[in-house]
């Protein structure tokens, strides 16, 4: 029997090929337990014309326990990928957000106390596509310098603060 | 994951009858997104199956993962209207597909010599009509007749659509069925079926056999034929030493290596299995309940991506009432949080590391 978090898995990356993913998602590359997806804001916002990359950590235990999800600083499509919207000589970085510091670790309740196993990828990546789209000004989270210095690895190992709805 | 269980990897969408979508989502665990299997009520009313919802319940410190009320397992109940309903369901689901696909596909379903071209037709311009199995006596039919239809399988046995009636039905009853006009169906069949399988010695019987050739080996081996019948209590593991831990987890049969934080782990997710068989209809013995641990315990992750989706599949888009769920459930997860108390991830038994990173609010 096939662990239920490759199970769920092959589910979601079925789902999103029949189905297609919501406007302004995409599916970068999903190879096993680790995923890329890519994320823009449409629509009004401060992030218009923006493109984001986002990597997703599964362990097994997924969706018991929640993904590890990241924006990736300094993203360059992978040479395999078949996407058409992102370009392949541009440089992707992070969205500069209160609540997502510069190394890509994200300050959002919903990967850490509240995530719920019923939430999947997308609807990881349409929680935090809303959280860009309601940002009214661009800046790093007060802490960043001192945040990004001393990050754990894994940002699940970090205890945020949610102090916002807005996430 | 071997390629078999991708196969086997199934969604609403394999329909393309609105309701048809709707009654195989609703039959969804909306953890595992899997058909549910020994479904659990929580005190709010919603569904789980048993393991999907003890695994997270251990984790996600007693919050149901749909409306984030308090549930603590006690509080479970057997579902067991909706379990025989899936269980019904599960039976019948590559049944219904199929007639859906012959309805669809004129050009498949007439290319076979058929009696009834005229009500076949019928079917074919309403597609969103499910086809009933209804059934015409044929006063030319008989047991010598040939089966056209290519046979296709359906949970292990051989489907066979009969050259008379074009009704769809076991292979091995193809030739009863003609010698009964036609008038013996695939609801019949299973009953048959159903009854041929209570006459099977039962799993007490079973279990005395085994024992009986199982003597002369000690009395630990035939407990692997062991069936989950009661619940084991959950477990303050803070009042057990590391010691005690080991020698509870070694009888049980489970590796008792790793330290403190991986037998707590590996013990709670026997409770959680163990439990979840006790809710299921027909319990797995305990030896596949030990051989399913053993390949969590390898849980590594080798997802690889699913086979192409059929060309076939390609019927309807129906989605946005999922993709609107999906927004819906992720804003409910997505409310206030106190701004202290917060506490990571840290329930399995990582370190935290505490930074005191607090986002300003938006401005
Ligand atoms: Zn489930
Ligand atoms: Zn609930
Ligand atoms: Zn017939």
């Amino acid at each position: 029997m096939a662990s239920i978090a490759s199970r769920r898995l092959a589910k979601e990356l079925r789902d999103m090929q029949t189905n297609g993913c919501p406007a302004g998602i995409e599916c970068l590359s999903a190879d096993g337990d680790r995923w890329i997806m890519g994320i823009e804001v449409l629509g009004d916002s401060i992030y218009t014309g923006e493109k984001f990359a986002l990597s997703f950590r599964f362990e097994p235990q997924y969706p018991i326990s929640s993904p590890v999800v990241t924006f990736i600083p300094n993203f360059v499509l992978p040479a395999e990928s078949t996407s058409t919207s992102f370009n392949r000589n541009t440089v992707y970085t992070t969205p500069i957000h209160p609540h997502v510091y510069s190394n890509g670790h994200i300050c959002a309740s919903i990967l850490g106390p509240e995530w719920s196993p019923v939430l999947t990828v997308v609807s990881v990546c349409i929680t935090l596509q809303s959280m860009l789209a309601s940002c009214k000004k661009k800046e790093r989270p007060v802490d960043n310098d001192r945040y990004v210095r001393n990050a754990p690895d894994n940002p699940k190992k970090t205890r945020f603060h949610y102090d916002d709805d807005t996430v | 994951m071997d390629d078999a269980d991708l196969y086997s990897i199934t969604e609403p969408n394999d329909f393309s009858n609105d309701q048809l979508i709707k009654l195989d989502s609703s039959l969804r665990c909306s953890i595992c997104k899997d058909l549910i299997t020994s479904p659990m009520i929580t005190p709010c009313s919603h569904s789980f199956c048993s393991l999907c919802i003890r695994e997270s319940l251990t984790v996600a410190a007693g919050k149901c993962p749909v409306c984030q009320t308090t549930v603590t397992d006690g509080q479970l109940k057997r579902n067991t209207m909706l379990s025989e309903i899936s269980e019904a369901y599960k039976q019948t689901r590559t049944l219904l597909l199929r007639l859906e696909l012959q309805s669809l596909q004129p050009l498949l379903s007439l290319s076979r010599k058929r009696r009834r071209s005229d009500t076949s037709m019928e079917s074919v311009a309403t597609t969103s009509k499910v086809p009933r199995l209804d059934h015409r006596s044929s006063s030319g039919a008989g047991s010598s007749k040939g089966i056209q239809a290519t046979p296709t399988k359906a949970k292990g046995r051989t489907m066979v659509s009969c050259p008379v009636c074009d009704d769809i039905v076991d292979s091995e009853y193809i030739n009863l069925h003609l010698d009964k006009n036609c008038k013996l169906d695939q609801e019949d069949i299973e009953e048959i079926q159903r009854a041929s399988e209570a006459t099977k010695p039962s799993n007490g019987q079973a279990k005395a056999w085994a024992n009986v050739f199982g003597s002369s080996k000690k009395g630990k081996l035939n407990q692997a034929d062991e069936i989950p019948s009661r619940r084991i209590p959950k477990m303050n593991y803070d009042l057990k030493s590391l010691k005690q831990l080991r020698d509870l987890i070694a009888d049980i049969g489970l590796s008792d290596k790793g330290e403190l934080a991986q037998l707590k782990l590996r013990h709670e997710r026997w409770v959680n299995l163990w439990n979840a068989e006790v809710d299921a209809t027909n319990p797995r013995t305990k030896s596949q309940l030990l051989k399913e641990m053993a390949e969590w315990e390898k849980g590594r992750l080798k997802a690889k991506p699913p086979p192409k989706v059929d060309d076939a599949q390609e019927w309807l888009e129906n989605n946005k009432s999922q993709f609107d769920q999906l927004v819906s459930s992720a804003k409910a997860t997505s409310k206030k949080h106190a701004a202290d108390g917060a506490n990571g991830n840290g329930s399995n038994g990582e370190i935290i590391e505490i930074t005191s990173s607090s986002p300003p609010t938006e401005r």
